[in-house]
């Protein structure tokens, strides 16, 4: 079987965007250049990255006509490039910064060579996907045409693309979804893409008046900054997938942007399972997808897009329960489900909780062993400005088993995703491994000096812990550092600590509280102390201006006998 | 500008919530995506939405140009001191 890659009239437009706009006939064209760069090599790999999707299609059907399969980088870092530049079938390195061994820049400009022929054979490899794994290195996943331009038929089916759609994506044509959403997609559906890939809103909002997008293609960590912009344009739609969209999130696009955006459910090795248009609507298979429920939910998955070697149906690592009509909720990963304290807990559903939580933007769950009966804990880490771990887990606690509330809750500022949106393990872990202890503060950095006046200056840098048990109860709104425990933990802690002689403290003067500070401030807090005086002064500033000042005064010491 | 570069240095250190990093560690000329400190564009993105807040500076609608301007503290600063009063308004 034969499939068709593009469908476009010869003078429609395929490319726009601020390097200029290119018509379909202009892209066979180039990309018949880029194949004549590349003939003479025997058929193999070509990998491919660019930053202007124009030059990465002519790329792309550039080395589909010399007989390559291109390969995709799981990501642009140098040294990811170089090594799988250096891999035994790859031929070229086709990119547009000068970095690889095939500039397109320069490419388009030759001689014309092989015509780019309408349609290729449904069992030809024409990708090689880096996919990455929760553990180990990255795996070669190949996509047949029948994979990726059968999926690009679907979508286009679907979601009812035609020719007159204008792509815009922000994620990179080497991107499995970025490849199919933002090239194959429009190329299939003899529309146009963005040759752009913008990132900030500014960039979105001007690309996408520029060259009038109808639809933007994005992934939820790009969409939750965007939703909370100011003014963006319309889109007839937006797509978003890779990891679960909060559902805040979701209502935001929808409620205050009025993007209609739709959720895909995919992956790498099994290509487009699903999507839906909202948070509380259900998955609705591709059509050519089917999906049942095995043993323990699992997901059992037929379709066209899995490779010819697949078992049918390919049991899937997603948990789901099947409605009537063909449609179905995902639960929750089956890899993702641990035992705690004997009862079966999914973190995929804490981590949903955790997300419909108002305010709470990314959250991710783990487990690990814990102390005596309970065999394993749940440990969660969330992004959630305003709230306080302690009243987190209380809104928890009212839909979860207690076993599945986490007992650790960490709460951050970003949680160390890749670019891919992918929390490995380890750095997960690791924002527990770092605030170990989470009553008291850490000191970052430390100086001493003596003033003019002899007094010794110590001046330490401090941030206030995200989660600290002192928040709780203190405006609910917005936890804040009461002067009490400021007092207490931060001034006296570390008088105490720099100089261990001080005794009792009997009073605090000009004791002065002038602005508030709130978790995850950095502070630099100022003790000075005349040699042996049972005084001590101290200032605490933040970055904003000086939050608290005051001089502790502690019983004089009775001399030694 | 030092005074700039250095409010900024704390701002990103805060912002993107990066514990390992001091100001004095981070230098001005350091890259702060890919190679150097490791950002990607998700940070990019908090990153803007902080400038914005705290400097009332957007980001350009060229995404070329935002990645030479987030490049690193040094042509952040020269961004921010060129474009606050214009964009105060």
């Amino acid at each position: 079987m034969m499939l068709p890659v593009t469908t476009h009239a010869p003078e429609h437009p395929v490319a726009l965007g601020a390097a200029g706009a290119r018509t379909a006939a202009e892209l066979l064209t180039d990309a018949s250049r880029v194949a004549a760069a590349l003939a003479r090599r025997e058929p193999g790999e070509v990998l491919l990255v660019c930053e202007d999707r124009y030059l990465f299609a002519a790329g792309l059907l550039g080395a589909w006509t010399a007989g390559h399969a291109v390969l995709l980088p799981p990501n642009g870092q140098p040294e990811v490039l170089a090594e799988l530049a250096s891999g035994p079938l790859v031929r070229a390195f086709a990119d547009d910064r000068g970095a690889g061994d095939l500039d397109l820049r320069q490419a388009v400009q030759g001689p014309p060579g092989p015509a780019v022929p309408a349609a290729l054979d449904a069992r030809r490899a024409l990708a090689v996907l880096m996919t990455s794994g929760s553990a180990g290195p990255h795996q070669r996943c190949r996509k047949s045409a029948a994979q990726l331009l059968g999926e690009a038929e679907t979508l286009a089916l679907t979601f009812a693309v035609g020719s007159s759609a204008r792509v815009l994506a922000s994620v990179p044509p080497h991107h499995i979804y970025g490849l199919l959403f933002g090239v194959l997609l429009p190329l299939r559906a003899g529309a146009a893409f963005v040759r752009e890939t913008p990132l900030h809103a500014e960039a979105v909002a001007e690309a996408a008046l520029r060259a009038g997008a109808t639809h933007f293609v994005s992934v939820p960590a790009h969409l939750q900054v965007l939703a909370r912009a100011e003014a963006l344009p319309a889109f007839v739609r937006v797509f978003s997938s890779g990891a679960p969209l909060p559902a805040e999130t979701a209502r935001a696009l929808r409620g205050r942007l009025r993007w209609d955006t739709v959720e895909v459910f995919g992956s790498s090795e099994t290509g487009g399972i699903a999507w839906r248009g909202g948070p509380d609507e259900p998955w609705r298979p591709f059509p050519g997808v089917t999906v049942s429920a095995g043993e323990d939910g699992a997901l059992l998955l037929d379709s066209p897009l899995l490779q010819a070697k697949a078992p049918r149906p390919l049991t899937c690592a997603d948990r789901v329960a099947l409605r009537g009509d063909g449609a179905f909720e995902l639960l929750g990963r089956r890899d993702g489900i641990v035992k705690v304290g004997g009862k079966r807990v999914s973190l995929r559903e804490v981590e949903e909780r955790l997300l419909s939580v108002p305010g709470v933007r990314d959250a991710a769950a783990l487990a690990r062993d814990g102390d005596g009966a309970r065999g394993q804990e749940v440990w969660a880490a969330a992004v959630a400005p305003g709230w306080s771990a302690g009243r987190l887990r209380s809104v928890l606690t009212r839909w979860l088993d207690p076993v599945a509330v986490p007992r650790q809750l960490r709460l951050v500022a970003a949680l160390p995703r890749d670019g891919s949106g992918k929390l490995p393990r380890a750095r997960l872990l690791a924002l527990f491994e770092r605030r170990a202890e989470i009553s008291g503060f850490e000191v970052d950095a430390e100086a001493a000096h003596t003033d003019d006046r002899g007094r010794e200056v110590r001046r330490l840098e401090l941030t206030v812990p995200l989660e600290l048990v002192f928040f709780e109860g203190h405006f609910d709104a917005q936890p804040v550092l009461a002067g009490i425990v400021q007092l207490k933990l931060l001034v006296l802690r570390q008088a105490r600590r720099l100089w261990p002689d001080l005794d009792a403290l009997q009073r605090i003067l000009r004791l002065k509280f002038s602005r508030i500070i709130g978790p995850g401030t950095r502070i630099v807090l100022t003790l000075t102390r005349a040699p042996a005086a049972p005084a001590v002064e101290f200032t605490i500033a933040s970055p904003s201006g000086p939050c608290a000042s005051g001089t502790l005064h502690f019983r004089a010491q009775r001399p030694t006998a | 500008m030092e005074e700039l570069e250095r409010e900024i240095k704390q701002l990103i250190i805060e912002s993107l919530n990066l514990q390992d990093v001091t100001v004095d560690q981070l230098g001005a000329t350091t890259p702060l995506f890919v190679e150097g400190l490791g950002l990607d564009s998700i940070d990019a993105l908090e990153l803007a939405m902080e400038i914005r807040k705290r400097y009332g500076v957007r980001a350009s609608g060229d995404e070329a140009r935002n990645r030479e301007i987030f490049a690193s503290v040094r042509n952040l600063a020269a961004y921010i001191a060129a474009n606050r009063n214009v964009n105060a308004g």
